[in-house]
């Protein structure tokens, strides 16, 4: 019987020993901080990652997260310096570095992201607001940096009173309203129309241009030939007269020439029953009498 | 009996528990890293060493964990998009679309290749660091984008914005210090944003081929028109030459037909003279009525008609 009752005993000397070592010690993840705590009252706060010691059943310990958390903040609208409406889609990488203040001034992830959200809209608000639409908008790549770093700057002021900070507060997107939208997509049509139809006018100017300068070349490439052509036929004219007035040059040539051609006309007017009547002195008759 | 039976049963039990226990020990003891990936090993939560591939031994759960990670695997971001494939693409419009620098709208697709370059900061520094490459890249996009041309991001300087927004995304990572490497970044796709505008643009597409073709119409003409005008205007002139040759020719022709005439003339010359006369009369006097006026008078009435001078006239 008392060996059964002190094998009892043992076990549950045992179990008893082995929940006081549970209770004592603490295993940290490389990504967490562990809160220690007794009786609601702050002890400790463990920020190095492994096995800690802590009094067994007395402490409490709460993880809170270390590692640096994205948080994709709701897109907003701002007004901007020339009262034009603009959606700003942010988002922060933020972390706890202080767990105490965190533990002490929020009650948990959901709060802080809601304080989150508030003063980065602040932020964003009173940044846009002193810009202009357009500026903000079409901006060299350097200069929506600077934005983001004032808006950091001026969100990390706010969260120091949290214990917590974020490496960066960055615009992920601007979009314009829905009315503003298709306004937008309207002027892009109409400026593509107008590209078009200069480059069809283009096109059929400058085409015509070339079509009336050929037209032009051609003219005057046969204007030229005409007046070589006409040329050389005066030119053709000439020569023969001079060769022929050479050829009859002499009196003689020309008697001679005279005489035939003469009898030549003679023989072309006077055919079949014709009637000649003719003076005495003509030469024809002295042809006929011989008394030439 | 009863004693006996509780006491092997004890014993059974204890046995049992002590293998199931051996086997949980052994299980999470025992383990593999294959090629792609390292494991990370925490004793109570402290890191305390990284292990490559091949087969591993370590303390039991819960003393010690492990945890891979996929080193070496390159993983793909798509924005704006999703595709399993690369084939069939699903637009996401609420990532794809941005304002560009002078006040249009367009969709940008693109996607970044990247690989997890510290496996420690991947697992602990951030809570979700693939989806902060994400943000980052997408506020990357939007600032170049936002700094470009609506011509520039459509057609021309594709690929010289990849390589500002891959600058942008690295420069980022910098700051952030992810533990991730960026391998590349492409833009898979831009366009315009609606149908309608996807038409106007094509539109202009259209019309600058249509004044290119309408030149080349023109340039055809001209390389047709000229030519033929060169070789019509050359007819022109040589046909004038060969006229002008040929009027020398047919004059110089005349001419040594004369002359040769001439020579033989002039051999004899009253007696060719006088030959010639009654050659041309016999050919033309034949029917012919010849009224000669009298030497003395001017009155026509008073004519010596002479018969037809073959009819046996004699004078």
């Amino acid at each position: 019987m008392n060996k059964r009752i002190m094998l009892f005993i043992i076990i549950v000397l045992s179990i008893l020993v082995l929940f006081l070592l549970l209770s004592s010690v603490v295993t940290v993840k490389e990504n967490q901080y562990a809160y220690v705590s007794r009786f609601s009252k702050y002890i400790k706060t463990v920020d190095r990652a492994g096995l800690f010691l802590k009094a067994p059943f007395l402490d409490k310990v709460e993880y809170i997260p270390k590692n640096s958390m994205l948080y994709d903040i709701p897109p907003s609208e701002v007004l901007t310096a020339d009262k034009k409406t603009i959606v700003v889609d942010n988002f922060t990488v933020w972390q706890i570095d202080d767990a105490y203040t965190y533990k002490r001034t929020v009650s948990g992830i959901p709060e802080i992201k809601n304080r989150i959200n508030a003063i980065v809209y602040n932020a964003v608000k009173n940044t846009f607001s002193a810009m202009m639409q357009a500026d903000i908008i079409n901006s060299d790549s350097d200069s929506i940096d600077n934005v983001n770093h004032i808006i950091t700057k001026m969100v990390n002021e706010q969260l120091k009173s949290y214990g917590v900070s974020a490496i960066t507060v960055e615009v992920k997107r601007f979009d314009l309203p829905a009315a503003n939208e298709s306004a937008v997509f309207q002027r892009m049509i109409s400026e593509r129309k107008q590209m078009a139809e200069k480059f069809r006018a283009d096109g059929n100017l400058e085409a015509q241009k070339m079509v009336n300068e050929t037209n032009k070349q051609a003219g005057i490439i046969l204007s030229k030939a005409k007046a070589t052509s006409e040329q050389l036929k005066g030119e053709a004219e000439q020569e023969y007269m001079k060769i022929m007035q050479d050829a009859y040059g002499t009196q003689d040539r020309a008697e001679y020439y005279k005489f035939v051609r003469s009898l030549e006309a003679l023989r072309n007017t006077i055919k079949g029953d014709k009637t000649l009547i003719l003076s005495s002195d003509s030469y024809l008759v002295k042809v006929l009498t011989g008394t030439d | 009996m009863y004693d006996i039976n509780y006491e092997t049963l004890k014993k059974i039990i204890m046995a049992v528990v002590l293998v199931v226990l051996l086997i949980l020990i052994v299980v999470t003891s025992l383990y593999t890293v294959n090629e792609t990936e390292q494991a990370m090993i925490t004793t109570f939560g402290k890191l305390t060493s990284i292990e490559e591939a091949g087969l591993h031994i370590k303390a039991p759960w819960p003393i010690q964990k492990r945890k891979k990670v996929a080193v070496n695997r390159t993983q793909k971001l798509q924005i704006g998009y999703y595709s399993e494939d690369e084939k069939n693409t699903e637009s996401i419009e609420s990532e794809s679309k941005m304002i560009t620098g002078d006040y249009n709208i367009v969709n940008v697709d693109f996607f970044i290749e990247w690989k997890i370059s510290d496996p420690y900061k991947y697992l602990y520094k951030f809570n979700d660091p693939s989806e902060i490459l994400k943000m980052i890249s997408q506020s990357s996009a939007r600032s170049i984008i936002g700094s470009k041309n609506v011509d520039d991001i459509l057609t021309t300087g594709k690929s010289a914005i990849q390589a500002e927004i891959k600058e942008k995304i690295l420069a980022k990572l910098q700051e952030y210090d992810l533990g991730i490497q960026i391998i590349d970044v492409k833009i898979q796709d831009s366009e315009p944003p609606t149908e309608e505008v996807i038409l106007a643009f094509k539109e202009v597409e259209t019309a600058k081929q249509e004044k290119e073709t309408r030149i080349n119409e023109a340039m055809a003409y001209q390389n047709k028109t000229i030519p033929q005008a060169e070789s019509n205007a050359d007819k022109m002139v040589r046909d004038a030459e060969s006229y002008k040759e040929s009027r020398i020719n047919e004059a110089n022709g005349q001419v040594s037909k004369f002359n040769a005439m001439y020579e033989e003339y002039i051999k004899n010359k009253e007696i060719n003279k006088t030959r010639m006369y009654f050659e041309t009369l016999e050919q033309i006097l034949p029917g012919i009525t010849v009224y000669i006026e009298a030497a003395d008078s001017a009155n026509i009435d008073k004519m010596l008609p002479l018969k037809s001078f073959t009819n046996g006239g004699n004078d």
